[in-house]
């Protein structure tokens, strides 16, 4: 029995990897993401002592906010059933082996928030003139090294991880951001203004993750037409050939405080 | 210390596992899945007094034996022949605990804290980063002992005894790992409700099938993690290894270089490591600590939002006030939670950096051991390796320029006893 | 009575007047004082090298009789086999020199109460050794502790008797000094303190792997105030034995005390290190040491089990200054002062 579940585990994974047609057509989700309430005090950085970092100033990201108030680094991703196939559309196969960047750019992570796809690389660049480090703790793809000043490093990975991960540098603790690694490229991050898309989606109903560094799930979104779940969570039917938007949803500003000990 | 004394003599039941509340409250988890999960354990590892091993996982039943259990001898099956049982309690739990938690009654004493075996993450160890430590690793600590800590060299034990131990290590780590994993994904996968502290998706993997993959998915994924460690061990290039012999000059030539490295902006060593190797920065926590921190900190943050919400509850019209207070009582409810997971957590302790100057090193003092420590980094920790994080590409520093770090860092050796 | 004013008229008039049968009984005690105190030494060396259930059974050892069993597999066989029946074997000799004393003292001892002391002390061998087999049986950690316990008890009882069987008890005098009485209930005072300052050590060596760490933390912390506290009173309490004019015996016991209570300190501090390593904060005092602590080994065990040892002989020094003092102290004030200090343990 337990042979056969591993069996069954392996069969889904290979039937994953390998991509199916979409029978009924491709869609798209797109949305804003909003603060409501008066936003939390931003945190201040501890700089610590490195002359280049402090005279580069970087400022806590951990919740950026437009004018409108709107979101930016939020993530949000489909997240599939247990052993569920999803269809991927020719576009994303074509990026599937594009690079994505991730920079060390004045003593902070560019940008913040990163998603990478099982198999595609991701290139860890440093722009700036002094050393830093990555690390992010990724179960068994685990990494946490040197990244000379100018230098960069390519890597891949093989397992998707369940949640955004955080991505650290040692010599710089202030230093904070975040890698996505999923299975399929159904996924998006909120950008300055709060708005995400995911194009050609396969049609049907999927179930979306929402998720912010600062609460982790984000479990008070709410539309006219949509209310997220208590994890953060929400199923949407894609249409073929529609653009399903979410419209405006907003977040309450509790969840988004931070407090120290 | 009277409470201490009638807790020692009441408690007279076998010692069981302690379930990872930490992880669990984190996810909160409604009590039925705890239960579960809990249960499932059992069901997978048996109990202390009796470890049990998942089908398809790589553990010796006879060497746990003899680790498990309390300590002393036991008559086998016939009834004459006397085995030995319980080497992890009397030589381990003491600072370990029985779990494998690092939370021994020793540990709050110590600093740094006795390891922590459930993420199964280890320190000192051959292999690439991200990889299991091989037996021989394990063996190495136990004989070795970490000098500098209070974990002593066992070196006086039989082989045989130190396998089991070994084994028992790794036994206890697996299971760990299966705990953190098994709690993650009932708490992503199962639905229920923590304000009301209520399921109607129970984890029953005996009678469900699905929940039974889940498990099975689980136990596969840590499975392949330990397996083959030792095709992960970082065998440095035989072209830039210094040679065996060499003479002053040459050793004196590449401590120098080691030396200006070790200075160089290019390397960073001494952002943590000071300029003298001895003036340690204290700046970050270990992974370990880390989650205890980082614990405490959503503790924190939760308290102040229930403060806030208990301040603004007078202004509130009753319709609102209605659900606000419904949301206070869960919310004080998962505080308290927290409150008592906080309590049985030791308090986070700072990562200090190696005072290489004194010339003792943790994870052995022989070059090669240096060597991948400072190639792959010290796993769990904030130090990064400067060689290459995957074979075929480029490091930070070149091979031939971590042996010269080498040379320089063992050069205080004779500065310790 | 008469008797024995007698007994003490011819001891004032010669030493060797005494009856050899008093020099008997006093060797004898002397024997057995000799015989327990290797005997705690061995029985804490059972817990440090955690051989307490290297045999399984008791009475027998692995189904022999104990007296029986085969001398080459105990003395070639392994380590915690060796410690455990070693134990077992000189805790019986001094069950069978205790008997021995009994009748002697039955037989020659004019003081009626001193019999009364010879059966106690057989009553507490038997109960130890019963207490100690239980540990066996039953495999119990906290039998362990209590039998770990009360053998300092058994010690000093054995002590006492070689005090009171000896010659300077026999022939004592008071002194006229102030201090003698005020010393005899601060000596016992700290002796308590000490024994309770053991109680404490053997719960930090017997803790079982359930409890948690910050229990085991707050017991580290009593013992370490405890330790303070006895080092300061054992201090005063020497300075008094020193500076007394009593004879010899009490300033001996007074530089003893101060030996024993020095050495203790160190052994203590010791024994930490050997155990957890030298602490952050004083780490730089020591020379950084690139080598580990062996488990178990030589230096580990016998540093643990020599805290654990010279604590009782601390005790029995304690003890031996109260006995002293009590007894060279101005009749009246004793017999008021120590009334109201037995009356205070009583109550407290």
């Amino acid at each position: 029995m337990r042979m056969f579940g591993l069996l069954l585990a392996v069969t889904c994974w290979s039937l994953i990897a390998t991509p199916a047609p979409a029978e009924d057509g491709w869609g798209t989700l797109r949305g804003k993401l909003v603060l409501e309430g008066t936003p939390p005090e931003a945190p201040k950085l501890d700089l610590g002592k490195d002359e280049f970092c402090c005279q580069a100033e970087p400022k806590d990201q951990s919740l950026v906010l437009d004018k409108s108030q709107g979101i930016a680094n939020v993530v949000v991703y489909l997240r599939p059933e247990r052993g569920e196939e999803l269809a991927v559309h020719p576009d994303y196969q074509k990026s599937a082996d594009e690079p994505v960047e991730l920079d060390n750019k004045g003593c902070a992570f560019e940008p913040r928030v990163v998603t990478v796809r099982v198999g595609q690389p991701l290139l860890l660049k440093n722009t700036d003139p002094v050393g830093h480090s990555v690390k992010a703790e990724l179960g068994d793809e685990s990494f946490n090294f040197m990244l000379s000043a100018e230098g960069d490093q390519k890597l891949e990975f093989d397992k998707a991880q369940r949640l955004p991960r955080p991505i650290s540098c040692s010599i710089h603790p202030f230093m904070q951001g975040w890698i996505v690694v999923r299975d399929d490229p159904y996924m998006a991050i909120s950008g300055e203004d709060g708005t995400f898309e995911i194009k050609n989606l396969p049609a049907g109903e999927h179930e979306f993750q929402f998720w912010h560094e600062r609460p982790g799930y984000l479990k008070t979104g709410k539309s006219s037409s949509a209310e997220l779940d208590r994890r953060g969570r929400l199923k949407v039917t894609i249409k073929p050939g529609d653009k399903t938007d979410l419209g405006t949803i907003k977040v309450d500003s509790r969840t988004m405080a931070v407090e120290s000990e | 210390m009277l409470l201490v004394l009638a807790t020692a003599g009441c408690n007279n039941r076998a010692p069981q596992f302690a379930p990872n509340r930490m992880a669990m409250i984190e996810a909160q988890l409604v009590d039925e899945h705890q239960q579960q999960i809990t249960q499932e354990l059992t069901e997978l590892f048996g109990t202390p007094d009796d470890p049990r091993v998942p089908e398809g996982v790589d553990l010796d039943v006879e060497l746990l034996q003899m680790a498990a259990g309390q300590a002393g001898y036991e008559k086998d099956e016939y009834g004459h022949e006397y085995q030995q049982r319980g080497l992890y309690r009397q030589h381990c739990a003491s600072c370990h605990g029985i779990t494998g938690d690092g939370r021994g009654p020793a540990a709050a004493v110590l600093e740094p804290y006795p390891r922590d075996f459930r993420p199964g993450v280890f320190k000192w160890k051959s292999t690439r980063l991200a990889s299991k430590p091989t037996d021989d690793d394990l063996l190495g600590v136990l004989q070795r002992g970490v000098s500098g800590t209070a974990m002593p060299s066992f070196g006086l034990l039989a082989p045989e005894q130190l396998d089991a131990l070994v084994e028992y290590v790794r036994y206890l780590a697996i299971r760990g790992q299966v705990e953190r994993e098994l709690i993650a994904t009932v708490a992503d996968e199962l639905d229920f409700d923590p304000a009301a502290g209520t399921t109607d998706e129970p984890f029953v993997p005996a009678e469900d099938e699905d929940d039974q993959a889940m498990v099975d998915d689980v136990v596969a994924s840590i499975v392949q993690s330990w397996q083959s460690p030792t095709e992960q061990i970082v065998e440095p290039d035989p072209q830039t290894m210094p040679a065996d012999e060499r003479t002053d000059a040459q050793m004196a030539e590449s401590i120098e270089a080691g030396r200006q490295l070790f200075l160089s902006p290019r390397a960073k060593c001494t952002d943590c490591h000071g300029a003298d190797a001895r003036s340690i920065v204290v700046k970050d926590y270990d992974d370990w600590n880390q989650a205890v921190f980082d614990f405490r900190q959503r503790s924190a943050t939760l308290a102040a939002q229930i403060a806030r919400d208990r301040e603004n509850l007078p202004g509130l019209d009753s319709s609102l006030a209605k659900s606000a207070r419904e949301r206070l009582t869960s919310e004080s409810r998962r505080l308290k939670q927290r409150g008592q997971v906080s309590e049985e957590l030791l308090a986070p302790q700072l990562a200090r950096p190696r005072e290489l100057a004194d010339g003792v090193f943790r994870g052995g003092d022989r070059s090669i051991d240096l060597f991948r420590r400072i190639h792959q980094g010290v796993a769990g920790t904030p130090m990064p390796g400067q060689g290459s994080p995957r074979p075929g590409v480029e490091g930070a520093l070149s091979e031939q320029e971590i042996w010269q770090l080498v040379d320089y860092v063992r050069s205080f050796l004779h500065n310790s006893d | 009575m008469s008797k024995s004013k007698r007994h003490r008229r011819n001891a004032q008039r010669s030493p060797n007047a005494e009856p050899a049968s008093a020099r008997w009984t006093r060797w004898v005690a002397w024997l057995l004082c000799a015989i327990t105190f290797p005997l705690l030494w061995l029985g804490g060396l059972v817990t440090t090298t955690k051989s307490g259930m290297a045999v399984p059974d008791w009475p027998g050892t692995y189904g022999y009789n104990l007296f029986l069993y085969p001398w080459t597999t105990w003395l070639f066989g392994p380590w915690d086999l060796f410690v455990e029946h070693g134990h077992r074997l000189l805790a019986s000799l001094s069950g069978l020199v205790t008997i021995v004393l009994l009748v002697m003292l039955y037989k020659y001892e004019s003081r009626p109460w001193m019999k009364t002391v010879g059966v106690v002390a057989l009553v507490a061998v038997i109960a130890q050794g019963v207490l100690g087999g239980l540990r066996v049986v039953l495999d119990e950690r906290l039998l362990a502790m209590v039998h770990g316990s009360v053998g300092p008890l058994f010690f000093v009882l054995t002590v006492a008797m070689v005090v009171w069987t000896s010659r300077s008890w026999l022939t004592a005098r008071k002194v006229d000094q102030q201090g003698l009485a005020r010393l005899a209930p601060l000596a016992a005072a700290t002796g308590i303190l000490v024994y309770v300052q053991m109680v404490v050590g053997a719960m930090l060596r017997h803790m079982p792997v359930t409890v948690s760490p910050y229990s085991f933390e707050s017991v580290v912390k009593v013992h370490l105030v405890l330790a303070t506290v006895v080092l300061m009173l054992t201090l005063v309490v020497a300075r008094m034995c020193v500076a007394s004019a009593a004879p010899t015996g009490v300033r001996c016991t007074g530089w003893s005390i101060i030996a024993v209570v020095l050495l203790q300190i160190s052994l203590g501090v010791a024994t930490w290190i050997s155990k957890y390593g030298v602490p952050v904060w004083a780490r730089g005092m020591y020379s950084p040491s690139s080598q580990s602590v062996l488990a178990d080994g030589w230096w580990q065990a016998h540093i643990v089990t020599a805290h654990q040892a010279v604590g009782s002989a601390l005790l029995a020094s304690l003890v031996v200054a109260t006995m002293l003092a009590w007894r060279y102290a101005p009749a009246s004030i004793v017999n008021t002062e120590t009334e109201s200090f037995s009356k205070g343990v009583a109550t407290g």
